[in-house]
């Protein structure tokens, strides 16, 4: 029998981690980023490095490889990778104090510039990492969807969903309104300073339509009973993929082993 | 006799302006009729468009006075239930998609799911207008990628499945090639046959000749007239206020200047020809 | 006076979608032309080739003996101005009369030429009440003129429209009947996309004719209004007038209110 168009709307996945119940993705997502923060104050050798959170970073990855997202991940964490470590570079040359470690010419190491650099470095690439395996394992659907289950209001839930594929208008729209200017002779090729000339003729009008088009929108919604009381009916729904309390409660094992090591090296000490 | 639709003096003021945009409105709008509105941009159209609905004031605010009454009963005293009554037509079909559905299905879906109606009611429900609509292979397209008039029709069919008995289109061919405006024609047409009563503003005169059962004519802020469409669209001193009669008219008036007598002028292709095989006849 | 032409000309959009199809149009110049045919006929993509904001993928398009292909289209817009089909893409300033003379400016003229052309533009359509008026507190058909305004202040030998005539009332299609009217008077190319016959044939002496990316026919509106076969590949329908003589099987391609009088009345006597 063929699909109802109720069902072809569902969403449907046969990875089980991907698959995840997007509340679930996101108390794991703060419970890693917590981990992260707590293994950050933990300093090893004599430099004081934050050295357990490179080890910490492999399960990033790892989270990509087993949601069957790894090339999309990847792709995503490319810039984040670019900017992680050139705070590194720039941190660890940078900032002075503490012992200098290395010197050559008019560069150096320090201690605290190789401690911040390190630290900060790795950070970004775990709570970032885990945000991308967040964002790109779960469609805006479903996290619209979910936000829509929360007590939160339904209005909360259209801005995330509609603001997001107004990116998408906007940038087709970005290319018109462009196009519309070079017929009239502002130029648009060419070196940084002549494309910054063609910023003001774009913007002004990409804005003004946004303002305009907002208003009717609020109009069209409203005429399809938008702010009406009452239950609303879900066409899409959500499913468990009932891996959410194995998931969730191994995470929380090893979010409370990290913490208590954290306890135990503070009375050690 | 209750009326669909009635307003009593009404005079409407949007904030900060000087002017009244509507003055002494008075109207009755009967049950399964379809009334074309025509006027100079600028005249009110819209703005009493979006007073029959309510959204002046309750969105625009400002000052109204007088009564509006819905099927016998106070505009403001339906709340938020004024949605299941009027349907609302924009002129502009881009800003009428919601911008959070996937699919042309979830799009027209999207008004019942915020009434709460059953699942496979609103599957039933959906699928009935897309056929009526003729966006049936549009169904599971994503609504952005959609041409000016596939994305007419589909605004159309998500304000028609909550099948409002009175209809309210604001301009809805202004952006739109002849095919398109003729398939948005046909769809209002069949709407008429369901008994629905439309208030359609409309630019092309010609097709208003063809399909309205009654016109109003709005210059600046004030019906100056209104009446049955062959009597209204006949009336050669409407020109005087900038608006364009049809076709029709004009050529049968010229046909009178040049010697012919015709008591009323026809305002369709079929009284004119009607009328010249009278003629021909010698009757 | 430069001739425009379209030589082989054919243009895909990124991912191999081909919108025009080998088409070969010359306008000479000082002519007045209207392009009809059905959304996605290609109509919008050939005039934006025109003005070189596309360069055809296979031919080329030559404006005089320019190439398009060897210039910017701000560089192209010295010779060629192009009216959008929504103002709201490209109006930018808080009065009307600095966003028409934004396009004079960047052409780098003196400032007394820019007020000439700012006057003449105002003046043309109409315009000069509102001079000090912010665009946006004007209604969107009054907005068009502005856009049109900005065009004409460039007085550039060639102008095309798209759609002019969408959303406008009577008052202002007549607007827009006299602005064509002068600019024809003053042996301009002009080159207008429009859906309403009505307002092609009482405004044009040529047309072109667009279906699934070709050019279908080019002639006059009695040539074209009469072809059937031509109107029913374009998907057209003749104006209302021709209509009903053809229902009346008058034979005679009219076109015209008063040509169609005159048959009607001649009919009626004769029988």
């Amino acid at each position: 029998m063929e699909k109802t168009f109720t069902e072809k709307i569902q969403i449907c996945k046969k990875n089980k981690i991907a698959g995840l119940y997007p509340t679930t993705k996101f108390q794991v997502v703060i419970l890693f980023s917590i981990s992260t923060i707590v293994l950050n104050s933990i300093k090893l050798t004599d430099f004081k490095l934050a050295l357990l959170l490179i080890p910490w970073f492999l399960l990033v990855p790892f989270m990509f490889a087993i949601t069957g997202e790894f090339k999309k991940c990847m792709k995503a964490m490319k810039a984040i990778s670019f900017i992680a470590i050139f705070i590194m570079v720039v941190q660890t040359f940078i900032v002075s104090g503490g012992k200098t470690l290395w010197v050559w010419h008019f560069i150096a190491i320090r201690e605290k510039g190789l401690q911040t650099g390190l630290s900060l470095c790795f950070l970004i690439l775990n709570i970032a990492g885990i945000f991308v395996w967040l964002f790109q394992s779960t469609s805006t659907k479903e996290i619209t969807r979910c936000l829509e289950d929360t007590k939160m209001s339904f209005k909360v839930a259209y801005i995330f969903a509609s603001t997001l594929e107004m990116i998408k208008v906007f940038s087709s729209k970005s290319k018109i309104i462009l196009d519309a200017q070079r017929a009239r002779g502002v130029e648009t090729e060419g070196n940084l300073f002549i494309r910054a000339k063609a910023f003001i003729p774009t913007l002004v009008p990409l804005i003004l339509g946004g303002i305009i088009g907002s208003e009717e929108r609020v109009l069209t919604l409203e005429a399809r009973g938008f702010s009406m009381k009452g239950n609303k009916t879900h066409l899409f729904n959500l499913k468990k993929s009932g891996y959410e309390r194995i998931i969730l409660t191994i995470s929380i094992i090893i979010t409370i082993l990290i913490l208590a090591g954290r306890i135990y090296l503070w009375i050690m000490n | 006799m209750d009326y669909e639709l009635e307003c009593k003096d009404v005079t409407y003021t949007y904030p900060l302006a000087q002017k009244p945009a509507i003055k002494e409105l008075n109207l009755k709008i009967e049950k399964g009729k379809l009334y074309g509105v025509i006027g100079e941009n600028g005249s009110g159209k819209t703005t009493l468009c979006s007073i029959l609905r309510g959204f002046a004031p309750s969105f625009y605010k400002g000052d109204l006075t007088g009564e509006i009454l819905v099927q016998g009963k106070a505009l403001a005293s339906y709340k938020d239930q004024i949605s299941r009554k009027i349907g609302y037509v924009f002129q502009n079909p881009f800003t009428q998609i919601s911008g959070i559905k996937n699919t042309v299905f979830e799009e027209v879906a999207y008004g019942l799911e915020n009434f709460g109606i059953d699942v496979e009611e609103i599957e039933k429900k959906v699928i009935n207008i897309m056929q009526l609509t003729d966006i049936m292979e549009l169904a599971e397209k994503s609504p952005f990628e959609l041409s000016g008039g596939q994305m007419q029709r589909v605004a159309l069919a998500s304000v028609i499945v909550l099948e409002p008995e009175i209809l309210i289109i604001d301009e809805p061919t202004s952006q739109l090639d002849p095919q398109s405006t003729e398939s948005v024609f046909k769809i209002i047409k069949k709407l008429k046959e369901e008994k629905k009563t439309i208030i359609l503003v409309e630019h092309k005169v010609d097709l208003l000749a063809e399909y309205s059962d009654e016109m109003i004519v709005l210059h600046d802020s004030k019906i100056i007239k209104q009446g049955e469409s062959r009597e209204v669209l006949s009336d050669l001193s409407l020109r005087e206020y900038g608006i364009r009669l049809p076709e029709v008219t004009l050529l049968s008036e010229k046909l009178r200047e040049a010697g012919l007598d015709i008591d009323q002028l026809p305002i369709t292709k079929n009284q004119i020809l009607d009328l010249i095989e009278k003629k021909r006849k010698g009757e | 006076m430069k001739d425009l032409i379209l030589k082989d000309a054919s243009f895909s959009y990124p991912g191999d979608f081909l919108a025009v199809d080998n088409i070969n149009i010359k306008i000479k110049g000082g002519e007045n032309i209207a392009i009809i045919g059905q959304n996605g006929a290609g109509k919008t993509t050939t005039v934006k080739m025109m003005n070189g904001l596309l360069k055809p993928t296979k031919g080329d398009v030559l404006i005089g003996n320019l190439n398009t292909k060897d210039y910017t289209t701000a560089q192209i817009s010295r010779y060629v101005g192009y009216v959008f089909q929504n103002p709201d893409d490209q109006i930018f300033h808080s009065t009307v009369e600095s966003e028409i003379a934004f396009g004079p400016k960047m052409m780098k003229l003196t400032e007394a030429e820019v007020k000439k052309r700012v006057d003449n533009a105002l003046k043309l359509t109409n315009l000069t009440k509102e001079r000090e008026e912010n665009p946006y507190n004007l209604p969107l058909s009054i907005r068009k003129f502005v856009t049109i305004a900005a065009v004409i202040a460039m007085d550039t030998e060639i102008l095309i429209f798209d759609e002019p005539t969408a959303g406008q009332d009577e008052v202002g299609n007549e607007r827009l009947s006299n602005i064509l009217k002068t600019l024809h008077l003053q042996n301009k190319t002009v080159i207008t996309i429009s859906h309403d016959m009505e307002f092609v044939v009482n405004n044009f002496e040529n047309i072109i004719v667009m279906a699934k990316k070709k050019v279908v026919k080019s002639g006059t509106p009695k040539e074209i209004f009469w072809d059937f076969e031509t109107l029913e590949k374009a998907n057209l329908k003749q104006p209302i007038v021709s209509d009903i003589c053809r229902s009346l099987k008058l034979n005679n391609s009219v076109v015209h209110m008063d040509d169609a009088v005159n048959q009607i009345i001649k009919e009626i006597n004769n029988s």
